[in-house]
Order: structure tokens, then sequence, then C-alpha cells
């Protein structure tokens, strides 16, 4: 194996699953991969809360087609803690709080908010925890799905960096651009820009970069039409359009995102974003991957990828 | 921002609006899915099966075959359970291989290669098994007709895609190649079209099955069959039932005792089962809760299987004269020159003679008949395809193999691999090519047949149906992490001890035990010979051309560097 070496352990929409963030820093602080740094494609926080709902001096729950019920501390912590694990947020209420929340969008986002800033601080104390001693990096882009409120919460982490609109050096000589936004969805998510200001934001970052065959663009969204970025195409309802029988599918990626790594050709272009268009595919020289996901179900997809001084040598998935 | 849903309930999700996983295969299209699978040449022929292991068939309530169905199906829900819960934390295309790979610890990846690849030449047998029997299907269906208008034509049916009599030659070759052009069609259609297709069809099937049920137990006799044997197939139920009683098939009660006989009946409905629970090899394509859309689809389809091979098969056959379909179906095993009307006992061709009246009813049966093992290959080719696909992300094949084309959005390159395959299994059903090799090892004739295929299917098939069982009894406690929440978690253990122990009977004394008894104490052959006749050679050199890409593909990828040891390890999860 070459000296100048070094393998990217690239991960990417996580979505607030507790247990795969905690596999991911066990991949990275105990060598199983043997990689030099971690990149996380963007996604960390969750897209639910779970009413923890008190009855009859004990708590009900309804998540993954199950009701489960505690009555003790420990069913309690081990019930939250299966919710935290799937990506969601378990949230202790009486059943008039619930009809509350519901009743009330705005104090339910609040409740979100706090709920998704608390996740994300934990998870920064425990990476600097964990990660202590060790000597590979982590580097984060957050997603469209992620809140602004994070991004401070990821700057005072001592160990995750956040390389959200920044270039910065990573091992092997290499550099890494990042950022975290996204093209228009029907969503409407948080960090939704219109795609030409989206391409001229990574041309502008990708310009500061010492050698585009030594720069990574780690880009939450995938280029346009890439195959990294085929999802359902949905109608103003936002459900799966359908034409003679057939499910439409098509790109939804990034043209500015596309043509900024058309133009540039970095080394390797790292995206998540459309969960089930993982894979890995070349634009012109740039090797573009999207691990995809299954957070979900407590699964950590990812790609390996080694890269010498003759470029990329190779890149192959990885779940755990 | 994101925003909010409102349900009603007070313990549902409050949930952020996102995108997520949509997946394109229903619930429906999943249960039809797995009906089409396991039907093939059932709905029209199940009653010719009695009589394929050659073991004495009786009557009490059921027959023995109908007890089989029962008892097999009975053990067949811990296998649905046992996906059911599997799939549901580990929803992804390839099925029992993505799960042996993933849960026995050190040898699971190499299990579970050898598993799916018997897996897919086992269901490329019944490919060859099944593209044969449309023909053969077509012929019968003429020849319905052909009784019911007295058109020169369709009573010639016979002599459609057969050389001599036979379908094999060039018109079979033919035959097969046209059927299988119209398989490469319907299985290359993008994923929601191709699942309409076989939906619609299964349920046209399925429908034609009732009007045979409804229609056959109506109007159709066993006294009205025997009368017109003589007529229209030239043979009488006397010379039939002389040929069941040579033959050894007939028996007294349900026949499930000794169980070391019965399990070869057993077997036989292992064959006509498999597949009822495919659904669970594209589980990465099913939508909404995977767990019940696997268990609703496996657990409707086997409910289907047990009524169509126990209900159906034994009523329609006693209301047709049992004997005769023991008989009659044991001269078309045995390749008897006398077999009635040079056709195997079609359940529609029999109530034609019977009825034939009602000749159009038959004919239609006839053809839903050929539609079951017509559907029953594109549906094997698309799971086939999706372990092909789980392989290459493995790198158990080269990569090329499972790529997904764009316009089509299914691993084409896995497909037409498939395909060849099956064209190349029809070349060797029709054509003496294998000739060449010793007489020890030659196939009779030279040419593949169809009781060898359905036999060395059976025993390829093997890990398929064992690693199930050894995969819900260890998964719990290797895969902790990803089975901690999986339903019925607890139960798991025991219905995999179950599952595992019930194949492993069934495979000992209807596999393991008779080849033992017969490779070492052969009767007028020799050991090489009896191995070659009875499929056990081929199944051999199947798995040594596996384990020899195993070990190919295990050299590439450490000269490329990978490490495939770490493309599922575990990562402790706390």
């Amino acid at each position: 194996m070459a000296r100048d070496r070094v393998r990217l352990y690239v991960v990417s929409d996580i979505h607030g699953s507790e247990r795969t963030w905690r596999k991911m820093l066990n991949a990275a602080r105990m060598g199983l991969y043997k990689a030099d740094a971690v990149l996380f494609a963007g996604d960390l926080t969750g897209k639910a809360m779970v009413p923890v709902v008190r009855v009859n001096g004990g708590y009900r729950a309804e998540f993954a087609g199950q009701t489960r019920e505690a009555h003790t501390d420990r069913e309690l912590e081990s019930l939250e803690q299966d919710i935290a694990n799937l990506g969601y947020y378990a949230l202790q209420v009486t059943a008039e709080e619930a009809e509350g929340l519901r009743a009330d969008p705005a104090a339910l986002e609040t409740r979100f908010t706090q709920e998704i800033e608390s996740r994300v601080e934990a998870w920064m104390e425990m990476a600097a925890e964990r990660m202590a001693g060790s000597s590979v990096p982590i580097f984060v882009v957050p997603g469209n799905d992620d809140p602004y409120t994070i991004d401070p919460i990821l700057a005072r982490s001592q160990y995750v960096r956040n390389v959200d609109g920044a270039v910065v050096d990573l091992p092997g000589g290499l550099q890494v651009i990042g950022s975290g936004k996204s093209n228009p969805t029907p969503w409407r998510t948080p960090r939704e820009v219109p795609d030409d200001e989206f391409g001229a934001e990574v041309t502008r970052l990708a310009d500061e970069a010492r050698d585009p065959r030594r720069t990574v663009f780690l880009i939450h969204c995938p280029p346009y039409g890439s195959g990294l970025d085929t999802a359902p195409l949905l109608d103003r309802t936002l459900r799966p359009t359908a034409t003679a029988g057939d499910l439409l599918r098509g790109p939804v990626g990034s043209t500015g995102v596309r043509k900024a790594v058309e133009e540039f050709r970095p080394l390797l272009s790292l995206h998540g974003h459309i969960h089930e268009s993982g894979g890995e595919v070349k634009i012109r020289q740039t090797l573009c991957l999207n691990p995809g996901s299954e957070a979900a179900y407590g699964i950590l997809r990812g790609y390996l990828v080694d890269v010498s001084s003759n470029g990329i040598e190779r890149a192959f998935r990885v779940e755990g | 921002m994101s925003t909010t849903t409102r349900t009603p309930a007070p313990h549902k999700l409050f949930t952020r609006q996102s995108s997520g996983l949509v997946r394109e295969v229903s619930v429906s299209n999943a249960l039809f899915f797995n009906t089409a699978a396991f039907i093939g040449t059932g709905l029209a022929w199940y009653p010719v099966f009695y009589a394929l292991p050659f073991i004495p068939v009786g009557v009490f309530l059921f027959s023995t075959y109908g007890w089989a169905a029962i008892i097999v199906g009975a053990a067949a829900v811990l296998l649905s359970l046992i996906f059911a819960s599997l799939t549901s934390v580990m929803p992804r295309s390839g099925g029992d291989y993505v799960f042996t790979t993933r849960l026995i610890p050190r040898v699971g990846p190499f299990i579970g290669w050898l598993e799916s690849f018997t897996l897919v030449f086992s269901s490329l047998a019944i490919i060859a098994f099944e593209v044969p029997i449309v023909l053969r299907n077509l012929q019968i269906t003429g020849r319905i007709i052909g009784i019911g208008t007295g058109a020169s034509f369709f009573s010639n049916a016979n002599s459609w895609f057969a050389d001599n009599g036979t379908i094999t030659g060039w018109p079979g070759f033919i035959g097969a190649l046209l059927v299988l052009a119209l398989i490469f069609w319907v299985v290359i259609q993008p994923t929601r079209r191709f699942h309409a297709i076989i939906t619609t069809l299964a349920i046209l099937a399925l429908s034609s099955g009732v009007l045979m049920f409804v229609f056959g137990m109506l109007f159709t006799s066993q006294s009205s069959l025997e009368s017109h044997l003589p007529s229209v197939a030239g043979t009488t139920a006397a010379a039939i039932a002389k040929a069941a009683q040579a033959a050894g098939v007939v028996g007294n009660g349900a026949g499930i005792f000794p169980i070391s006989t019965f399990s070869f009946m057993a077997g036989v409905l292992l064959f006509q089962y498999i597949g009822f629970q495919y659904s669970a090899y594209i589980a990465g394509e099913v939508t909404g809760n995977v767990r019940r859309g696997i268990l609703i689809a496996v657990l409707g389809a086997l409910a289907i299987a047990v009524v169509m091979n126990s209900v159906y098969t034994d009523f329609l056959s006693e209301r047709l004269g049992f004997t005769t379909q023991l008989g009659w179906g044991a001269m078309f095993w045995s390749g008897d020159a006398h077999l009635p009307m040079g056709q195997p006992n079609s359940l529609p061709l029999l109530a034609t003679i019977s009825t034939s009246g009602l000749w159009p009813i038959w004919a239609i049966v006839s053809l839903a008949g050929t539609v079951f093992p017509f559907l029953l290959c594109p549906v094997y080719l698309n799971f086939i395809s999706r372990i092909g696909l789980a392989w290459s992300l493995d790198r158990r094949v080269p990569e090329w193999f499972g790529d997904v084309n764009e316009r089509l959005r299914a691993p084409v390159n896995a497909i037409v691999a498939a395909l060849v395959v099956a064209v190349l299994f029809a070349v060797l059903q029709n054509f003496p090519l294998l000739g060449w090799l010793p007489s020890q090892i030659a196939p009779p004739g030279g040419k593949l047949n169809l009781i060898a295929t359905a036999w060395f299917s059976l025993l390829m098939a093997f890990l398929t149906w064992f690693m199930p069982g050894i995969n819900a009894l260890v998964g719990p406690f290797t895969r902790r992490d990803l089975l901690k929440n999986a339903p019925s978690r607890a139960w798991l253990p025991l219905f995999g001890l179950v599952w595992a122990a019930f194949i492993g009977v069934l495979y000992w004394f209807a596999g393991l035990k008779p080849i033992l008894d017969s490779a070492f104490h052969p009767n007028g052959q020799t050991t090489l010979e009896y191995l070659n006749s009875s499929g056990v050679l081929m199944a051999l050199f199947l798995v040594v051309v596996a384990i020899v890409v195993y070990i190919i593909m295990a050299i590439r990828n450490r000269v490329a560097g990978v490490d495939t040891a770490m493309m599922y390890q575990v990562i402790p999860p706390e």
C-alpha cells in the first residue's frame, strides 16, 4: 500500500438516526475501514417526532408499524433510544399536549427545532468524547433538510468540522470544498437556493482551491442528470406522477453543480440527498459518488475512496 | 422552513415533509408476483404431479398430494414470518442472499453466494421446464378446440412445434425461442409496467382457475369421462388404471407415513411452491410498510398455493376419477408410448373429454394454463436480475453485470445473461448436443429432459429453503444491531429451528438418503450413471462452478485492492 495513499470514508443522509451516527464514529475511531478522514455529505437531522404519550401511569408510542408501551424508567429509556435509532425524536407528552401541538403548527415547529438542536448538540459532544486522541478528522456539510440553527452548534464542535461554504485542507494534500445547499425542491426545505445562485457559489469556492485534480467537492445535492439524482417526479400535490402505467422518474439534481463539476473537473465529487439513487458515475474525469441511505433501518451505507498521488485508485461501497 | 402535517390520533407521528424512498411495487403487485412465480403449469396440470414421485398415493379426505400441500404449507408459514421479519429490517432486493451474507459471521458471504447461485440455476432450470410446457399447453388447447369443433388443424395440434410427435428439434427450438422472445419483451418493461402486466395476467389466469373449479365440479363426471375415453382418447379407464397399478402409484389412506416415503411427495410440493416467497427478493422495490406488504404477499400467495394444490386439485381429480389421474400421470412421467392422446392429464383436456359441449370454457382454462407457465418465466428473470444486482453491488460478479439501465430502470445485463442461459437450456433440450459426452455422464439421448431438470432444480434449491431457517436462528444473536426491533424477533430463533429441521428431514429422506443409497448400491447402473441420471452430477458441477467464480472474484478484488471483508463488516452500534 503506497505511503501517499489516503482513504476517505464517505457517508450521507443519516437523518437523525442515532445508531448510524454512533456507527459512523465507531467505524472511524476503531479504524474498521482504515480511513484517514470521514466526509459526511449532508442531512444530519431527522424528519419526524414520535409522541410518547403518558397513559395510565405508563407511556405509549406508535412508530415503525408497532405500538410500544413503557411502564418503567428503563423501558422508557429503551423506547426513546429505539425511536432515536430510527432517526425520530421522542416527545414525552400527555394526550392533551399532543393534540395541542397538532393544533398549533408554530409551537410544533419550535419543538421540532429544539429537538433537532438538542440532538445535534449531543452528537457533537459524543464525537468530541469518542474521537478524542483519534487522528481521523470528520468533515461535514449540512443538507437541505438541516435548519440553519444547527450551524452555530456545528461551529462550536470540538471535533467535527463544518466545511459548508469553505475550502479546507484534507489529509494527503487534498482540499475539500463544501456546500449543504440544494436547488429548489417541492418541499421548500431550509437550504434551497435558485440553481444559478447555487452554481455560482460552488464555482466561487472552486476557484479558491489550489488544484482541481487534488480537490474534493463535498456537496449535498448531486449533479443534474448524473444518475445519482434520479427520483420520482411529483405533481402539485407532491404525489408521484405516472403515465401509461409507469411511474415517472427523472433527474432532480442541480444544474449549477453539474456545470461546476464539468468546468472545474475536481478529482472527486461527493453527494447525498437522493437516498434511493446511491451509486457512482464519472462526469468527464471526475468520479461522482452518492452513498445512498438506509439510516432508518440502522444500516450505515458508505463509500471508501482510496486516493494516491496518481489520483483515485479505487472506490467501493461498504455498509455496516 | 420545514412544515408539518396533521393527523388525528395522539399517537401518530408528527412529520416534517420531505423526500424519501418511493418504491414502485404495490402489495397486490407483490402478491401476484409470488402467485405467478409458483403456479406455473399447475392450474391445468396439478393432478399430473400426483405421480411424479412414483410413490403410492391414496385418499383420506385429501390425497397424499393434498396432505403434502397442507403440511408443507403449514410449515411454510414459518418461512413467511421469517422473510417478513427480516425484510422489514433489511428491505433490500436480493432476498436471502442479503440476509445470509449479513447475518452469518465469516462464512456468510460464501454461503450466501452459493445459496443464491444455486437458486439462480435452479430457477433457470425451472424456466427450461416451463417453456416447453407453454408449447405443450398450446397443443392441448388446440386438441380441446379440435374435440369441440372437429377441425383437423386443431385435432392435429400434437404436431405443433413437434418433431416426430415430440416437442424437440428445430420446431421445438423455434417455438421455445418465440416464447423466450416474448418473455424478454415482458421482463425488460419498466418496473411498474412489468408488474401491471404480471398482475393483470395472473388475475385473469386465476379467474380461469375459478372457472375450471366451478364448471368442473358442476358439469363433469367420472362416468362421463370414462365413457368417452375410448372414442376420444383411444383408451379405457381400465387400461389407465392398470398403468397406475404397474407404476406403483396407487395407495391407501392419507399416505403420510412412513415419513421417508411421504418426503418424496413433500419434495414435489416444495417444487410446486417455490416462488411463493419471491417478493422478499424484490423487497427493495415494495411500497409502503414493507413488513406488512411482504407478509400479505407471501402469506396470501401461500394460501393460494395450498388451496390450489389441495382443494382445487383433489376435488377436481375426484370428480374426474382419481385412479385415472394417477395412471395417466404415471404414463406421462415415465414416457409411456401409449400415453393417451400423447398429452398429460391436463384438467381442461379431461373435462373436454367428459363434457365436450363446454369446450369453449375448457379452452379458455387451458389457455390460462398456458399463461401461468409463461408468466413464471419473466417473474423468475426479474428476481434473478435483482439477485444479480445484489451480487454486483457486493462485487461477487463484475460491476457491469448489475448496471441499471436508465431508461428501463432494470439491470438489463443481468436479465440478458439469465436469458442467454435459458436459451442454452432450450438448445440442450431440443438438440442432442451432449451426446459426445461419455455415456456415464451424457443425458439420455444427449438432450436435457423435463424430469431430470425438475429433480435437478429441487436439489439445487436446497440452500434456498434451508438457509432462511439458519438466518432466523442465528441472526438475532449475530446482528443484534439490525434485528433489535425486527417483528417477532424473540420468536425468530424458534421459527428458524423448526423450519430448518423440517427442510432438513425432508431433504434427507427425499434427497440425500436416496442419493447415498442408490449411489453406493446402484441398481443396474454405475454410481456415475446414477448420479448423472438423477441430476446430482449437474448440481455438483454447478456448485463447483460457483466455487470457482467465487475464488476468481476474490482474487480479482484482492488484486484491485478491494477488501471485500470490509464491505459489510459489523460496526458496533453503541
